[in-house]
């Protein structure tokens, strides 16, 4: 594992494509932060956020002949997980639920955890794609460009979307 | 208040609980025993289905004997029947 773990980032991907299970063990422990965390920030919900996460890896795994480079790999995690957030949030069945203490309390760098618990809370009465498309410009760092191509939609009409998630998240904590 | 500092912070990159990959691989390992089973299934239809045929031939072959077996009897018995009425007409004629 260790082995694997030190290996190239594309060289892993290959030998998970010959069907070596270690190899494709690592890309989950390489990537779950950014689809669980993408899942997590836009649901709420631990054990629905798990849940897509698993399906996310278990439909890469069974595309994983289709993904040719490193970068590829990354945007095809970020499309899919996005897709299943939105479809999980349309079939209605997401779950409220309190945010867990312990998860803002664990972060070394928060200055206020009231008020990350605050800001948390706002971001999850935004609507789908403003809470998406923030998860993605803040979380993953992509540009508008990027989450145009993420999520299939106009740069223009993200920018549109950031605009007034951040106008509204403005209007109450500035 | 920084807005962005404080989104990056809510927002950041979460890691699920310990044992996710463990998790996940046990999925891909239930499905590709599931989907195996699956790919055998055809066989064992497969060979069900030549047995059936196999006893069926033997039985069609079997039926098939034993009626060519009752037929020649028959003949037999009708040729016996003609020689023994042509040996009566013989007798009744003398």
């Amino acid at each position: 594992m260790t082995a694997i773990a030190e290996a190239p980032a594309d060289d892993i991907l290959f030998r998970a494509q010959g069907g070596d299970h270690d190899a494709f063990a690592a890309i989950i422990e390489e990537y779950q932060g950014i689809v669980f965390g993408i899942a997590w920030n836009f649901l709420s919900d631990r054990a629905i956020a798990e849940e897509i996460a698993q399906d996310v890896f278990l439909q890469l795994f069974r595309s994983i002949a289709a993904i040719h480079s490193e970068s590829h790999l990354l945007h095809w995690l970020r499309q899919v997980t996005s897709r299943r957030c939105i479809d999980q949030s349309r079939r209605n069945i997401l779950r409220r639920v309190e945010l867990d203490e312990a998860d803002i309390a664990s972060s070394p760098r928060l200055q206020d955890p009231l008020l990350a618990r605050r800001l948390r809370d706002r971001i999850a009465a935004l609507p789908d794609l403003q809470r998406l498309i923030l998860t993605l410009r803040y979380q993953e760092d992509l540009g508008p460009a990027d989450i145009g191509r993420t999520l299939g939609m106009p740069e223009n009409t993200v920018k549109s979307y950031l605009h007034r998630a951040l106008t509204a998240l403005r209007k109450e904590f500035q | 208040m920084n807005l962005e500092s404080e989104l990056k912070e809510v927002l950041r990159r979460v890691d699920p609980p310990s044992g996710f990959s463990k998790r996940v691989m046990k999925r891909v390992e239930d499905r590709r025993s599931r989907l195996s089973g699956q790919a055998r299934l055809p066989v064992l239809q497969r060979a069900l289905a030549a047995s059936v045929l196999i006893a069926l031939a033997i039985g069609g072959w079997g039926v098939h004997e034993t009626l060519r077996a009752r037929n020649e009897l028959l003949t037999a018995m009708r040729i016996a029947s003609q020689k023994v009425a042509h040996a009566q007409q013989e007798v009744t004629r003398r």
